[in-house]
Protein backbone atom coordinates (compact mmCIF):
# COMPACT_ATOMS: atom_id res chain seq x y z
CA UNK A 1 0.00 0.00 0.00
CA UNK A 2 1.46 3.57 -1.02
CA UNK A 3 1.54 5.94 1.64
CA UNK A 4 -1.23 8.31 1.85
CA UNK A 5 1.43 11.58 1.43
CA UNK A 6 2.23 10.45 -1.84
CA UNK A 7 -1.05 8.58 -2.93
CA UNK A 8 -2.56 12.18 -2.31
CA UNK A 9 0.13 13.98 -3.97
CA UNK A 10 0.16 12.12 -6.80
CA UNK A 11 -4.16 12.50 -7.09
CA UNK A 12 -3.67 15.99 -6.65
CA UNK A 13 -1.00 16.12 -9.83
CA UNK A 14 -2.95 13.48 -12.02
CA UNK A 15 -5.80 15.70 -11.05
CA UNK A 16 -4.65 18.90 -12.32
CA UNK A 17 -4.45 19.78 -16.16
CA UNK A 18 -1.77 19.73 -18.12
CA UNK A 19 -1.74 22.22 -21.51
CA UNK A 20 -2.72 20.64 -24.33
CA UNK A 21 0.06 20.64 -27.42
CA UNK A 22 -0.02 23.47 -29.70
CA UNK A 23 -2.84 23.53 -32.37
CA UNK A 24 -0.43 24.81 -34.75
CA UNK A 25 1.15 21.80 -34.50
CA UNK A 26 -1.69 19.19 -34.13
CA UNK A 27 -2.64 21.24 -37.88
CA UNK A 28 0.73 20.61 -39.19
CA UNK A 29 1.43 16.78 -38.38
CA UNK A 30 -2.03 16.38 -39.68
CA UNK A 31 -1.25 18.06 -43.15
CA UNK A 32 2.47 16.07 -42.93
CA UNK A 33 0.27 13.13 -42.56
CA UNK A 34 -2.98 13.34 -45.00
CA UNK A 35 -0.15 14.02 -47.56
CA UNK A 36 0.80 10.52 -47.37
CA UNK A 37 -1.93 8.38 -45.91
CA UNK A 38 -2.60 5.10 -48.73
CA UNK A 39 -4.30 2.05 -47.01
CA UNK A 40 -1.98 -0.21 -45.41
CA UNK A 41 -1.94 -4.19 -44.57
CA UNK A 42 -1.92 -5.10 -41.03
CA UNK A 43 0.28 -7.55 -39.95
CA UNK A 44 -1.19 -10.95 -39.79
CA UNK A 45 -1.94 -12.34 -36.44
CA UNK A 46 0.36 -13.77 -34.05
CA UNK A 47 -0.14 -17.35 -34.00
CA UNK A 48 0.50 -17.06 -38.34
CA UNK A 49 3.49 -15.05 -37.79
CA UNK A 50 4.11 -17.58 -35.00
CA UNK A 51 3.69 -20.65 -37.28
CA UNK A 52 5.93 -19.43 -40.00
CA UNK A 53 9.20 -19.21 -37.35
CA UNK A 54 8.54 -22.68 -35.97
CA UNK A 55 8.36 -24.06 -39.43
CA UNK A 56 11.19 -22.02 -41.15
CA UNK A 57 13.66 -22.90 -37.91
CA UNK A 58 11.96 -26.77 -38.45
CA UNK A 59 12.73 -26.78 -42.06
CA UNK A 60 16.28 -25.05 -41.38
CA UNK A 61 17.14 -27.76 -39.11
CA UNK A 62 16.07 -30.58 -40.97
CA UNK A 63 17.72 -28.94 -44.19
CA UNK A 64 21.03 -28.83 -42.67
CA UNK A 65 20.99 -32.37 -40.92
CA UNK A 66 20.18 -33.61 -43.80
CA UNK A 67 22.85 -32.77 -45.99
CA UNK A 68 25.05 -33.25 -42.95
CA UNK A 69 23.64 -36.89 -42.01
CA UNK A 70 20.78 -37.55 -39.79
CA UNK A 71 23.79 -39.54 -37.58
CA UNK A 72 21.92 -38.51 -34.70
CA UNK A 73 18.43 -39.16 -35.08
CA UNK A 74 19.12 -42.81 -36.42
CA UNK A 75 21.03 -43.29 -33.05
CA UNK A 76 18.24 -43.23 -31.06
CA UNK A 77 15.75 -45.19 -30.05
CA UNK A 78 11.82 -44.59 -31.19
CA UNK A 79 11.26 -43.37 -27.09
CA UNK A 80 13.77 -40.65 -27.19
CA UNK A 81 12.86 -39.89 -30.45
CA UNK A 82 9.23 -39.47 -29.95
CA UNK A 83 10.44 -37.00 -26.10
CA UNK A 84 12.55 -34.97 -27.97
CA UNK A 85 9.76 -34.25 -30.40
CA UNK A 86 7.56 -33.97 -27.45
CA UNK A 87 9.91 -31.04 -25.68
CA UNK A 88 11.27 -29.34 -28.46
CA UNK A 89 8.12 -28.54 -30.25
CA UNK A 90 5.85 -27.12 -27.55
CA UNK A 91 9.69 -25.32 -26.78
CA UNK A 92 9.67 -24.01 -30.36
CA UNK A 93 6.21 -22.29 -30.51
CA UNK A 94 6.42 -20.75 -26.96
CA UNK A 95 9.75 -19.22 -27.63
CA UNK A 96 8.41 -18.18 -31.65
CA UNK A 97 4.99 -16.89 -30.05
CA UNK A 98 7.05 -14.40 -27.30
CA UNK A 99 9.55 -13.75 -30.37
CA UNK A 100 6.36 -12.33 -32.67
CA UNK A 101 4.94 -10.49 -29.38
CA UNK A 102 8.60 -8.38 -29.25
CA UNK A 103 8.46 -7.34 -32.97
CA UNK A 104 4.74 -6.06 -32.31
CA UNK A 105 4.33 -2.82 -30.33
CA UNK A 106 1.92 -2.73 -27.60
CA UNK A 107 1.46 -6.59 -27.85
CA UNK A 108 1.53 -8.19 -23.95
CA UNK A 109 4.93 -10.84 -23.38
CA UNK A 110 4.30 -13.31 -20.80
CA UNK A 111 8.11 -13.63 -20.19
CA UNK A 112 10.82 -11.65 -20.33
CA UNK A 113 14.12 -12.00 -22.60
CA UNK A 114 16.01 -14.00 -18.90
CA UNK A 115 13.08 -15.84 -18.54
CA UNK A 116 13.27 -16.96 -22.59
CA UNK A 117 16.89 -17.94 -22.19
CA UNK A 118 16.26 -19.38 -18.71
CA UNK A 119 13.21 -21.69 -19.57
CA UNK A 120 14.79 -23.03 -22.64
CA UNK A 121 17.79 -23.69 -20.68
CA UNK A 122 16.06 -25.50 -17.99
CA UNK A 123 13.52 -27.33 -20.45
CA UNK A 124 16.34 -28.71 -22.38
CA UNK A 125 18.50 -29.58 -19.17
CA UNK A 126 15.52 -31.50 -18.26
CA UNK A 127 14.96 -33.37 -21.61
CA UNK A 128 18.33 -34.31 -22.11
CA UNK A 129 18.51 -35.69 -18.73
CA UNK A 130 15.51 -37.36 -19.01
CA UNK A 131 16.92 -39.06 -22.53
CA UNK A 132 20.51 -40.06 -21.79
CA UNK A 133 22.01 -42.36 -19.12
CA UNK A 134 25.20 -41.79 -20.42
CA UNK A 135 27.22 -40.14 -18.02
CA UNK A 136 31.20 -40.74 -19.69
CA UNK A 137 32.70 -37.37 -21.10
CA UNK A 138 35.11 -38.61 -24.11
CA UNK A 139 36.24 -35.85 -25.30
CA UNK A 140 34.65 -33.46 -23.33
CA UNK A 141 35.56 -30.31 -24.40
CA UNK A 142 36.67 -30.65 -28.42
CA UNK A 143 33.61 -32.58 -29.40
CA UNK A 144 32.10 -30.34 -27.33
CA UNK A 145 33.55 -26.95 -28.75
CA UNK A 146 32.59 -28.39 -32.54
CA UNK A 147 29.20 -29.15 -31.68
CA UNK A 148 28.60 -25.37 -29.83
CA UNK A 149 30.05 -23.94 -33.03
CA UNK A 150 28.24 -25.82 -35.38
CA UNK A 151 24.48 -25.26 -33.63
CA UNK A 152 25.31 -21.30 -33.93
CA UNK A 153 26.85 -21.58 -37.17
CA UNK A 154 22.98 -23.38 -38.08
CA UNK A 155 21.24 -20.82 -35.88
CA UNK A 156 22.86 -18.12 -38.34
CA UNK A 157 20.73 -19.11 -41.04
CA UNK A 158 17.60 -19.45 -39.19
CA UNK A 159 18.18 -16.22 -37.49
CA UNK A 160 18.36 -14.00 -40.69
CA UNK A 161 14.78 -16.08 -42.27
CA UNK A 162 12.96 -15.20 -39.10
CA UNK A 163 14.05 -11.36 -39.29
CA UNK A 164 12.80 -11.72 -42.99
CA UNK A 165 9.46 -12.85 -42.08
CA UNK A 166 9.37 -10.22 -39.24
CA UNK A 167 10.92 -7.56 -41.07
CA UNK A 168 7.02 -5.72 -41.40
CA UNK A 169 7.10 -5.51 -37.42
CA UNK A 170 8.80 -2.82 -35.34
CA UNK A 171 10.85 -3.75 -31.81
CA UNK A 172 9.92 -1.41 -29.53
CA UNK A 173 12.88 -2.76 -27.35
CA UNK A 174 15.53 -4.50 -29.76
CA UNK A 175 18.11 -6.12 -27.41
CA UNK A 176 14.73 -7.76 -26.18
CA UNK A 177 13.70 -8.76 -29.31
CA UNK A 178 16.80 -9.92 -30.56
CA UNK A 179 17.76 -11.87 -27.25
CA UNK A 180 14.34 -13.98 -27.58
CA UNK A 181 14.51 -13.85 -31.46
CA UNK A 182 18.56 -15.47 -31.15
CA UNK A 183 17.12 -18.13 -28.56
CA UNK A 184 14.66 -19.39 -31.21
CA UNK A 185 17.52 -19.56 -33.69
CA UNK A 186 19.34 -21.15 -30.82
CA UNK A 187 16.50 -23.98 -30.54
CA UNK A 188 16.97 -24.20 -34.07
CA UNK A 189 20.72 -25.11 -33.80
CA UNK A 190 19.85 -27.91 -30.88
CA UNK A 191 16.96 -29.80 -33.47
CA UNK A 192 20.10 -29.33 -36.07
CA UNK A 193 22.49 -31.22 -33.63
CA UNK A 194 20.09 -33.47 -32.24
CA UNK A 195 19.04 -34.66 -35.91
CA UNK A 196 23.05 -34.88 -36.72
CA UNK A 197 25.54 -35.29 -33.56
CA UNK A 198 25.40 -38.94 -32.32
CA UNK A 199 27.43 -38.19 -29.79
CA UNK A 200 24.38 -39.23 -26.63
CA UNK A 201 26.83 -38.55 -23.55
CA UNK A 202 24.44 -36.83 -21.46
CA UNK A 203 27.07 -34.47 -20.03
CA UNK A 204 27.86 -33.46 -23.72
CA UNK A 205 24.22 -33.31 -24.50
CA UNK A 206 23.65 -31.01 -21.09
CA UNK A 207 26.32 -28.72 -21.46
CA UNK A 208 27.05 -28.29 -25.24
CA UNK A 209 23.83 -28.39 -27.05
CA UNK A 210 21.86 -26.26 -24.27
CA UNK A 211 24.73 -23.89 -24.48
CA UNK A 212 23.68 -23.14 -27.87
CA UNK A 213 20.27 -20.93 -27.34
CA UNK A 214 21.94 -18.88 -24.50
CA UNK A 215 25.00 -18.28 -27.05
CA UNK A 216 22.89 -17.23 -29.87
CA UNK A 217 20.60 -15.16 -27.63
CA UNK A 218 23.85 -13.45 -26.56
CA UNK A 219 25.05 -12.88 -30.36
CA UNK A 220 21.68 -11.44 -30.86
CA UNK A 221 21.77 -8.91 -28.44
CA UNK A 222 25.16 -8.34 -29.43
CA UNK A 223 24.03 -7.42 -32.87
CA UNK A 224 21.37 -5.43 -32.17
CA UNK A 225 23.17 -3.33 -29.74
CA UNK A 226 25.52 -2.34 -32.58
CA UNK A 227 23.04 -2.12 -34.89
CA UNK A 228 21.42 0.72 -32.33
CA UNK A 229 24.80 2.26 -32.00
CA UNK A 230 24.93 2.34 -35.40
CA UNK A 231 21.91 3.88 -36.62
CA UNK A 232 22.26 6.58 -33.87
CA UNK A 233 25.30 8.27 -34.99
CA UNK B 1 -36.98 24.37 -14.25
CA UNK B 2 -37.31 20.86 -15.50
CA UNK B 3 -35.80 21.52 -19.29
CA UNK B 4 -32.20 20.56 -18.15
CA UNK B 5 -33.35 17.16 -16.88
CA UNK B 6 -35.21 16.69 -20.19
CA UNK B 7 -32.30 17.25 -21.88
CA UNK B 8 -29.50 15.18 -20.02
CA UNK B 9 -32.52 12.31 -20.56
CA UNK B 10 -32.46 13.05 -24.29
CA UNK B 11 -28.70 13.03 -24.07
CA UNK B 12 -28.94 9.24 -21.85
CA UNK B 13 -30.80 8.28 -24.99
CA UNK B 14 -28.99 9.14 -27.84
CA UNK B 15 -27.95 5.99 -29.52
CA UNK B 16 -24.15 4.58 -29.16
CA UNK B 17 -24.03 5.30 -33.26
CA UNK B 18 -23.92 9.23 -32.67
CA UNK B 19 -20.98 8.42 -30.05
CA UNK B 20 -17.37 9.70 -31.06
CA UNK B 21 -15.80 6.66 -32.96
CA UNK B 22 -13.01 5.16 -30.51
CA UNK B 23 -9.40 5.26 -31.47
CA UNK B 24 -9.52 1.64 -32.48
CA UNK B 25 -12.47 2.45 -34.71
CA UNK B 26 -10.10 5.42 -35.84
CA UNK B 27 -7.28 3.17 -36.04
CA UNK B 28 -8.31 0.69 -38.68
CA UNK B 29 -10.22 3.71 -40.55
CA UNK B 30 -6.46 5.22 -40.54
CA UNK B 31 -5.00 2.07 -41.87
CA UNK B 32 -7.52 1.76 -44.76
CA UNK B 33 -6.49 5.33 -45.97
CA UNK B 34 -9.30 7.48 -44.01
CA UNK B 35 -7.73 10.66 -44.23
CA UNK B 36 -10.60 12.12 -41.76
CA UNK B 37 -9.76 9.28 -39.42
CA UNK B 38 -6.11 10.21 -39.27
CA UNK B 39 -6.54 13.83 -38.55
CA UNK B 40 -9.28 12.56 -35.55
CA UNK B 41 -6.74 10.35 -34.50
CA UNK B 42 -3.93 12.68 -34.03
CA UNK B 43 -6.44 15.30 -32.14
CA UNK B 44 -7.91 12.57 -29.50
CA UNK B 45 -4.32 10.69 -29.20
CA UNK B 46 -2.07 13.44 -28.75
CA UNK B 47 -3.11 14.92 -25.73
CA UNK B 48 -2.09 12.07 -24.02
CA UNK B 49 0.92 11.31 -25.78
CA UNK B 50 1.98 15.32 -25.32
CA UNK B 51 1.71 14.57 -21.54
CA UNK B 52 3.48 11.86 -21.45
CA UNK B 53 6.23 13.36 -23.01
CA UNK B 54 5.88 16.81 -21.02
CA UNK B 55 6.60 14.68 -17.99
CA UNK B 56 10.33 14.04 -18.77
CA UNK B 57 11.11 16.70 -21.34
CA UNK B 58 13.42 20.08 -20.49
CA UNK B 59 10.89 22.42 -22.48
CA UNK B 60 7.85 22.79 -24.18
CA UNK B 61 9.62 22.66 -27.52
CA UNK B 62 11.18 19.67 -26.67
CA UNK B 63 8.04 17.75 -26.13
CA UNK B 64 6.48 19.24 -29.18
CA UNK B 65 9.56 17.65 -31.16
CA UNK B 66 9.39 14.43 -29.84
CA UNK B 67 5.15 14.31 -30.08
CA UNK B 68 5.78 14.97 -34.16
CA UNK B 69 8.76 12.99 -34.15
CA UNK B 70 6.41 10.15 -32.68
CA UNK B 71 3.33 10.65 -35.54
CA UNK B 72 5.87 10.37 -38.31
CA UNK B 73 7.22 7.16 -36.66
CA UNK B 74 3.48 6.16 -35.81
CA UNK B 75 2.44 6.52 -39.72
CA UNK B 76 5.61 5.12 -40.96
CA UNK B 77 4.52 1.57 -39.09
CA UNK B 78 0.45 2.30 -38.60
CA UNK B 79 0.48 -1.88 -40.13
CA UNK B 80 1.63 -2.63 -37.08
CA UNK B 81 -1.13 -1.78 -35.35
CA UNK B 82 -3.54 -5.43 -35.14
CA UNK B 83 -7.42 -4.50 -35.31
CA UNK B 84 -9.06 -5.52 -31.83
CA UNK B 85 -6.00 -4.49 -29.85
CA UNK B 86 -6.10 -1.95 -27.40
CA UNK B 87 -4.84 1.74 -29.64
CA UNK B 88 -3.19 3.42 -26.60
CA UNK B 89 -0.81 0.85 -25.68
CA UNK B 90 0.33 0.46 -28.81
CA UNK B 91 0.80 4.44 -29.28
CA UNK B 92 2.34 4.57 -26.10
CA UNK B 93 4.91 1.90 -26.49
CA UNK B 94 5.79 3.79 -30.07
CA UNK B 95 6.38 6.94 -28.04
CA UNK B 96 8.40 5.66 -24.83
CA UNK B 97 10.22 4.17 -28.04
CA UNK B 98 10.74 7.60 -29.39
CA UNK B 99 11.32 9.24 -26.00
CA UNK B 100 14.38 6.74 -25.22
CA UNK B 101 15.84 7.19 -28.66
CA UNK B 102 15.62 10.74 -28.49
CA UNK B 103 17.57 10.84 -24.50
CA UNK B 104 20.12 8.15 -25.76
CA UNK B 105 21.05 10.35 -28.98
CA UNK B 106 20.73 13.89 -27.19
CA UNK B 107 23.04 12.45 -23.99
CA UNK B 108 25.50 11.04 -26.61
CA UNK B 109 25.72 14.64 -28.31
CA UNK B 110 26.16 16.84 -25.15
CA UNK B 111 29.08 14.60 -24.04
CA UNK B 112 30.75 15.27 -26.86
CA UNK B 113 29.76 18.94 -27.03
CA UNK B 114 30.93 21.55 -24.07
CA UNK B 115 27.43 23.71 -22.91
CA UNK B 116 26.42 26.49 -25.33
CA UNK B 117 25.24 29.60 -23.05
CA UNK B 118 23.80 31.68 -25.56
CA UNK B 119 21.47 28.05 -26.21
CA UNK B 120 18.67 29.30 -24.77
CA UNK B 121 15.59 26.62 -23.66
CA UNK B 122 11.57 27.55 -23.61
CA UNK B 123 10.43 27.41 -20.55
CA UNK B 124 7.97 24.21 -19.43
CA UNK B 125 4.43 25.34 -19.55
CA UNK B 126 3.75 24.79 -15.72
CA UNK B 127 6.80 24.71 -14.13
CA UNK B 128 4.71 24.61 -10.90
CA UNK B 129 3.38 21.24 -11.52
CA UNK B 130 6.84 19.53 -12.91
CA UNK B 131 8.95 20.40 -10.20
CA UNK B 132 6.63 19.72 -8.33
CA UNK B 133 6.38 15.91 -9.74
CA UNK B 134 10.27 16.05 -10.11
CA UNK B 135 10.27 16.50 -6.53
CA UNK B 136 8.01 13.70 -5.34
CA UNK B 137 9.48 11.23 -8.04
CA UNK B 138 13.61 12.40 -7.74
CA UNK B 139 13.97 9.34 -5.73
CA UNK B 140 13.06 6.99 -8.19
CA UNK B 141 15.08 5.22 -10.91
CA UNK B 142 13.76 5.86 -14.33
CA UNK B 143 12.19 2.63 -15.17
CA UNK B 144 10.30 2.99 -11.53
CA UNK B 145 9.29 6.83 -12.10
CA UNK B 146 7.97 5.35 -15.51
CA UNK B 147 5.35 2.87 -14.04
CA UNK B 148 3.98 5.48 -11.67
CA UNK B 149 3.94 8.14 -14.31
CA UNK B 150 1.37 5.92 -17.04
CA UNK B 151 -0.10 4.04 -12.99
CA UNK B 152 -0.82 7.05 -11.41
CA UNK B 153 -1.27 10.65 -13.48
CA UNK B 154 -1.79 8.22 -17.14
CA UNK B 155 -4.45 6.39 -14.99
CA UNK B 156 -3.30 3.11 -16.73
CA UNK B 157 -3.77 -0.69 -16.05
CA UNK B 158 -0.92 -2.88 -15.39
CA UNK B 159 -1.65 -4.94 -18.49
CA UNK B 160 -1.85 -1.03 -20.26
CA UNK B 161 1.66 -0.61 -18.83
CA UNK B 162 3.02 -3.85 -19.79
CA UNK B 163 1.56 -3.31 -23.04
CA UNK B 164 3.43 0.21 -23.21
CA UNK B 165 6.55 -0.60 -22.18
CA UNK B 166 6.71 -4.34 -23.75
CA UNK B 167 7.53 -5.94 -20.48
CA UNK B 168 5.22 -8.30 -18.64
CA UNK B 169 2.48 -7.49 -15.97
CA UNK B 170 4.92 -9.46 -13.23
CA UNK B 171 7.48 -7.00 -14.26
CA UNK B 172 5.64 -3.82 -13.85
CA UNK B 173 4.36 -4.95 -10.76
CA UNK B 174 7.79 -5.49 -9.25
CA UNK B 175 8.82 -2.05 -10.46
CA UNK B 176 5.57 -0.38 -8.96
CA UNK B 177 6.18 -2.00 -5.44
CA UNK B 178 9.70 -1.17 -5.36
CA UNK B 179 8.66 2.97 -6.18
CA UNK B 180 6.19 2.87 -3.44
CA UNK B 181 8.41 1.29 -0.97
CA UNK B 182 11.03 4.08 -2.08
CA UNK B 183 8.05 6.47 -2.11
CA UNK B 184 6.99 5.61 1.37
CA UNK B 185 10.44 5.56 2.91
CA UNK B 186 10.87 9.34 1.50
CA UNK B 187 7.28 10.67 2.93
CA UNK B 188 7.89 8.77 6.39
CA UNK B 189 11.95 10.36 6.62
CA UNK B 190 13.18 7.28 6.37
CA UNK B 191 17.01 6.98 5.12
CA UNK B 192 16.67 5.42 1.60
Amino acid sequence: VIDPGAEEALSRMAARPLPPPDAALLERIARILEANVRPVRPLPGQWLLGAQLVLLCATVAVAASAWAGLDGWRSLATWQRLILLAGLVPLAVIVARECVKRWIPGSLPRLGPAAVIAGSCGVLVLLFAVLFRDYRATHFIASGVGCLEQGVLHAIPAAILAALVLRRGFAVRPIAAAVTGGALAGLAGVVFLELHCPNLEAPHQLIWHTAVVPVSALLGALVAASLARLTRR
Amino acid sequence: LQQPERAGDRAERTPPARAAPSPETLMIAYQRGDTAAATALIRRVSPLLYRLFLADAASRAQAEDLLQETWLRIHRIRHTYRPGAPVMPWAYAIARHIRIDHYRRSSRISAREQSLDYEAVAPVAEPARLEELDALLAPLPAAQREVIEMLKLAGMSLEEVARATSSTVGSVKQKAHRAYRRLRARFKGAPQ
